[in-house]
């Protein structure tokens, strides 16, 4: 039997559909309920994975699969699923991630048991891959608009799991206002569009933005910008990120951070790329600029958290960030006619989403076990775990490194990619693109050093020195389907960090496709060993490389051990402690200290609120007790989101005597509106 | 024929400024009773071959809005115990100019709107409009329960109106389906009435304000 994408994305939809139906039919039975929903999940994650890669491998010769959902039951609507190759790459994402996030939760929703209804979480998980995989195949507004709105709920549902805690209710109803938001910021803009064509699918919108006078395809771009963004979590439309993201069950948030914030960006790409046409100036500066500001801010509040999984939260805002910078870049670039530059950027821009979407995925999942074994979010209260899960620490610790940006892993190869696009935007002739690409390059720099700071902390104190609290001294490794999950995205980080110049290759009908630019030939060099930068003055790079000189150079210290200090006397002693006897664990470093000299140094973005109190008998010198309190308050909250959740108060209670309880009155309405439609009508 | 319909349509024109005028609830009810009535011999009047069902419609039309909604009022009354008067939210002069400046709009209207030749000429949509106008101007302006039946009664014949337009399209049939839903709703609303009546010794709508939220 021949295996077509058409076929195993079908199975993979109908695999997640099974499971959901599975997880509903099974409420009151936990253990087969887990196993089946998980089960099932994985498996269709596979089926996904494979029409992924068939449809991307095959490269630009292949047809595009298309066929309708429900033909015989709806005669009048058409959904249609179109497999192209952006969709493609980001049905890899959602399959890569559901796959490894299935097998994980096997063992993580055992936690749940005798406590939550494990089968209503499988069911909506299943739910949420089945809605997401539909939104990024959908071939028409419908199933698009449909599967969108779909997926907001099943995510809200899956936030508000543990709905028994009210800081997971006020998360869970934060985020669902933000979602309708975005749906209607998008429903709205493709009303726009719909007007240019005339007609609901995907290819007759190709294009359509040459069609559209100038101002409807600003307020488009506009409309998709705010409502894609509060989705992809750009600041300052981000703040229900770092509420939703800790609250919800981790294998969850593991799904939001690593697929549903990349909703965003798929929707923004398909947009911009695919719909709007060739895009002025303004629109890529915006873009680059928005990406910019997230990244910087994101990181930057990343450094001041110590809830493991609220830290997590805010680098996902950075990496939505440094993508959006490959792609204002890659928007720039079409304006002033660079279609190979441009597709560099959007290369860039893409191999970040998938990087993000597995290192992130298995942040959280690690994230997840540290919670599965510690019960707590609280970093402070961890510490020394290394050596209790010792399999868990080091997942985590390539996690780290991969979003650190260091080599040999894939954070490196996509931001050292984008900084290639920015750099090379130097060279070009407006002044305008001379200025702010540099400022951008830049800032990704100060992203990438303060995000590796962020993570020597975030490592540090809830790996390694001794337990701080009875939590972190009982913990113990996680199940092995746990590790097994965690240990597959690992390799994909690996993987995907080595062999760069294979990966891009599966981009080209991406790009092919896009903006008709296929350059994996020019980015590989040397036999795909060093991935290039398209001119000879752009610099090279070889992660593998790297790596193999690493290998290298590993046995010199060895050597050098072996050879000069092999015959010393070794002498152990206890750690210096100052001379104060017995060092004990409250003595550590803690996370809130170790990120005090940066909260210093940006003092006036944090406006950092401290507190210091002393107990005294006699005088303030002999202190007994001292009480230090700290916390930094997001500067959006206080500055655009109270005043405006003010004023939306003052003007809902203005609106409110309007319900007057009387049915007279809600007539005079319904009579006034009736005139006011026939006279608009007439 | 056209004369006769624009007769028939203009004398249902009439009852809505009857109905608007009405101090007392039984006069109210024989206005809309006498409205349905009328409009009930329209379709024998716009169709134009004689099959048994356009006058099993009729006959069933002219009964139900002639006589079976009009008893159950009469008989609400009666066992709740109503005051005849109609208690006016808007004055009845101000109700009348109303419902005349809505029979002079509607007729204005009707003129600027794209209509099929065959009924251009007649006051089907002006008397349409009118009505609803009228039984809007009621349901909003009458503060007892009894009243704003009335209203909701004359409401519908102006749907009914604007339905005879179309009445080589859809089939009478549906039209019967309507008068069962009006019958039904009348008959609910008579219990409710004889409910509310006893819960709250009143069917003032107007002290149902303490209901909301």
């Amino acid at each position: 039997m021949n295996l077509t994408p058409a076929m195993l994305l079908l199975v993979s939809l109908c695999g997640y559909a099974i499971g959901a139906a599975g997880g509903m039919l099974l409420l009151r039975r936990e253990r087969p309920a887990n196993v089946w929903c998980f089960g099932v999940a994985a498996l269709s994650g596979l089926s996904g994975l494979l029409a992924a890669l068939l449809m991307l491998a095959g490269g630009t010769g292949t047809g595009i699969p298309q066929f309708e959902l429900f033909r015989p039951l709806l005669p009048y609507i058409h959904f249609s699923v179109r497999l192209d190759a952006l969709s493609a790459f980001f049905l890899l994402i959602v399959s890569l991630l559901g796959l490894a996030i299935s097998l994980f939760s096997l063992g993580y929703a055992k936690g749940f048991f005798g406590r939550k209804n494990v089968g209503v979480l499988g069911a909506l998980f299943n739910a949420l891959l089945l809605a997401t995989t539909t939104m990024f195949v959908a071939g028409d507004l419908w199933l698009f608009l449909i599967a969108w709105e779909l997926m907001a709920l099943t995510a809200f549902c899956l936030v508000s799991f543990e709905h028994e805690k009210a800081e997971t209710r006020k998360a869970g109803v934060l985020y669902f206002i933000m979602s309708h938001i975005d749906a209607g910021c998008i429903i709205l803009g493709f009303l726009l569009l719909f007007q240019a064509s005339g007609d609901y699918s995907f290819t007759s919108l190709h294009d359509i933005g040459a069609k559209m006078s100038p101002g409807k395809r600003d307020a488009a771009f506009l409309l998709f910008l705010v409502g894609f963004g509060i989705k992809a979590g750009i600041v300052p439309l981000h703040i229900w990120l770092p509420a939703a993201h800790p609250v919800a069950p981790s294998n969850v948030s593991a799904l939001m951070s690593g697929v549903i914030i990349k909703t965003g960006i798929y929707g923004f790409t398909r947009v911009c790329f695919d719909f709007l046409g060739t895009p002025p100036l303004w629109w890529g500066v915006t873009v680059l600029t928005v990406g910019t500001i997230s990244a910087v801010l994101g990181v930057l509040y990343a450094l001041m958290e110590h809830d493991l999984k609220r830290l997590l939260a805010y680098h996902s805002i950075e990496n939505i960030g440094i993508i959006l910078m490959g792609l204002g870049a890659a928007l720039m670039f079409l304006h002033t006619g660079h279609p190979l530059l441009a597709t560099l950027g959007l290369i860039a821009g893409l191999y970040h989403t998938i990087n993000h979407a597995t290192f992130k995925g298995l942040l959280f999942l690690g994230a997840g076990a540290v919670l599965h074994a510690t019960h707590t979010r609280n970093m402070e209260e961890m510490g020394g775990l290394i050596k209790r899960m010792p399999q868990t620490a080091f997942f985590f610790l390539v996690g780290a490194v991969a979003i650190s940006a260091l080599p040999p892993l894939n954070g490196f190869v996509s931001e050292w990619l984008t900084y290639q696009a920015l750099l090379q935007g130097f060279g070009t002739t407006e002044s305008l693109m001379r200025l702010i690409f540099p400022l951008s390059g830049a800032m990704l720099a100060l992203t990438g050093a303060l995000a590796a700071a962020c993570f020597v902390k975030a490592f540090g104190i809830t790996f390694l020195a001794q337990p701080r609290s009875a939590h972190a001294e009982h913990a113990h490794e996680v199940s092995l389907t746990m590790r097994l999950g965690m240990g597959l995205l690992a390799a994909v980080c690996v993987v995907l960090g080595l062999f760069p110049t294979q990966f891009v290759r599966l981009l080209d009908p991406l790009t092919q496709q896009i903006i008709g630019q296929q350059l994996s030939a020019q980015l590989s060099l040397a036999n795909g060993l060093v991935l290039g930068s398209l001119t000879a003055k752009g610099g090279t790079v070889s992660t593998l490389g790297l790596a193999s000189m690493a290998l290298c150079l590993l046995p010199i210290p060895f050597g050098l051990w072996w050879v000069f200090a092999r015959k010393t006397k070794v002498r152990r002693g206890p750690t210096w402690d100052c001379g104060q006897r017995g060092l004990t664990p409250r003595m550590e470093y803690t996370a809130t200290g170790f990120s005090k000299p940066i909260r210093m140094v940006f003092k006036a973005l944090f406006q950092p609120h401290r507190e210091v109190q002393r107990e005294y008998d006699f005088s303030p010198y002999f202190a007994k007790n001292l009480r230090f309190e700290s916390h930094v308050e997001e500067v959006f909250e206080r500055r655009i989101y109270r005043p405006a959740r003010i004023l939306i108060l003052r003007a809902s209670r203005r609106i409110r005597t309007l319900q007057a309880g009387s049915v007279h009155a809600y007539l005079l309405y319904i009579f006034v509106t009736l005139l006011a439609l026939l006279l608009f009508a007439s | 024929m056209t004369g006769a319909l624009n007769l028939l349509v203009a004398l249902a024109m009439g009852l809505n400024l009857l109905a608007l005028g009405s101090s007392r609830l039984p006069s109210l009810i024989r206005a809309a009773a006498v409205q349905g009535m009328v409009l009930g011999v329209l379709p024998l009047l716009l169709e134009h071959e004689f099959h048994g069902l356009v006058w099993v419609v009729a006959a069933a039309t002219i009964a139900i809005k002639g006589f079976v909604i009009p008893g159950l009022l009469r008989r609400a009354l009666r066992t709740a115990h109503i005051d005849r008067e109609v208690e006016p939210l808007l004055g009845f002069i101000p109700s009348l100019l109303l419902g005349a400046m809505a029979a002079i709009g509607a007729v204005a209207f009707a003129g600027a709107l794209p209509l099929r030749p065959e009924h251009a000429g007649t006051l089907l949509v002006p008397g349409a409009f009118a009505t609803l106008v009228g039984g809007l101007l009621l349901l909003m302006g009458r503060s007892k329960a009894i009243a704003q039946v009335c209203g909701y009664l004359i409401l519908e014949n102006g749907i009914y109106l604007f339905g005879l337009l179309l009445i080589h399209a859809t089939p009478l049939i549906v039209e019967a389906g309507i008068l069962l839903d009006l019958t039904v709703g009348v008959f609910v609303i008579g219990i409710i009435v004889d409910r509310i009546q006893r819960e709250f010794d009143t069917l003032d709508t107007r002290k149902l304000t303490s209901l909301r939220e």
